[in-house]
């Protein structure tokens, strides 16, 4: 899995999952159009926006923002 | 783990140390039928005092983190507000088992029933309006062959209740006279919930089958409590219909309050891992 990716799935799972959260990441990068491989760290901001929708569901709007905020600012170490 | 999480856990480790040694005392034979019949029921009457108001709580301060619009708001809520008939129910219905109520014994015999079935309906509703949330997410919830399989036993279980009416009459109203119209009163009230564990399973199944698809995660954990207490309300109610008859209450204080117990546990367990999945610090 693409690395920016990777790291957004670490992030979300200890809450909802490492399936749902792999899935919902997915999905939100289908939505936008891109290759999953070609996640690029500028793209974060977008796919956390999109995933914020599914984590509502999930956590409820306080967490799903907080959690949007905190992917959109994601760093992987090279 | 969260400190009210930790509390409880500590209190249901106490709760079934005790039950542990109160089933020693009544297998070594000191105990007659009417105080078996005594003890089993003031059990669940301190069960339902003692755990589930956390379950009552933690439900409502889990549905206080989602939005007003957000299905688990409503869903969450649902419960907080179930849990209060359903620990009234349990008091109330087990309540003539310890003590003699004299003439609102059968008031509060059926009661014992009904508060408990309004609760299921709650739940049943609650549920429903979660798993219907959970796909329409798209992320790709879906049941599985086998959960067909597992909701055809347990229609051959809700057949087999039925055919026990008698034997869950006789453990739900130890120690109680009920006159010919409260029998029928309180048979018709047994029959509401045998309606409701079917529909109560396959959404318990359902949600437990979302559960294990989430791949961990607290959320998982959440609704897999509360799905699990659905599961083991069906197995509490079986046991009982299937050896009640032959074991009597010793079979209650020996082996099926420690369902019971496990039952509550896990409703209370849920809502409060949902707050944690939830709670964010800004």
């Amino acid at each position: 899995m693409n690395p920016w990716l990777h790291r957004a799935v670490e992030h979300l799972a200890p809450r909802i999952g490492r399936v749902t959260a792999s899935n919902a990441v997915t999905l939100a990068v289908r939505k936008m159009g891109i290759a999953t491989d070609a996640v690029r760290r500028e793209d974060l901001p977008d796919i956390a926006r999109n995933v914020s929708t599914i984590l509502r569901v999930f956590l409820g709007s306080e967490a799903a923002a907080q959690l949007e905020e905190e992917i959109a600012g994601l760093e992987v170490e090279e | 783990m969260s400190a009210p999480r930790r509390l409880l856990t500590l209190w249901i480790a106490t709760l079934a140390v005790v039950m542990a040694i109160v089933a020693i005392v009544a297998i070594s034979g000191r105990l007659d039928r009417a105080q078996l019949a005594a003890v089993s029921g003031l059990e669940v009457v301190l069960m339902a005092v003692l755990v589930l108001p956390f379950a009552g709580v933690s439900a409502w301060r889990a549905a206080n983190l989602f939005g007003p619009t957000d299905a688990g708001s409503a869903a969450w809520r649902m419960l907080a507000i179930g849990a209060i008939p359903l620990a009234l129910g349990q008091v109330i219905g087990y309540l003539p088992s310890v003590l003699t109520l004299g003439e609102i014994e059968p008031v509060a015999v059926v009661c014992g029933q009904l508060l408990p079935a309004s609760f299921r309906v709650l739940l049943s509703w609650a549920l429903w309006r979660m798993l219907r949330a959970y796909r329409d997410t798209g992320i790709g919830f879906h049941g599985k062959t086998i959960d067909l399989v597992l909701m055809a036993v347990v229609f051959v279980i809700t057949i087999v209740l039925f055919t026990r009416v008698d034997v869950l009459f006789s453990y739900w109203t130890a120690n109680s006279e009920l006159s010919e119209t409260e029998r029928l009163v309180m048979t018709s009230a047994q029959m509401v919930n045998f309606l409701l564990y079917p529909i109560l399973l396959f959404l318990s199944l359902s949600m437990a089958r979302f559960a294990l698809q989430m791949g961990g995660g607290l959320v998982a954990r959440a609704w897999g409590g509360v799905a699990l207490y659905g599961l083991l309300q069906l197995v509490h109610v079986f046991v009982l219909a299937m050896y009640y008859k032959d074991a009597g209450p010793i079979l209650s204080v020996a082996f099926d309050n420690f369902i019971v117990l496990a039952a509550f546990g896990a409703l209370a367990m849920g809502p409060m891992f949902q707050v944690e999945a939830a709670e964010v610090r800004r």
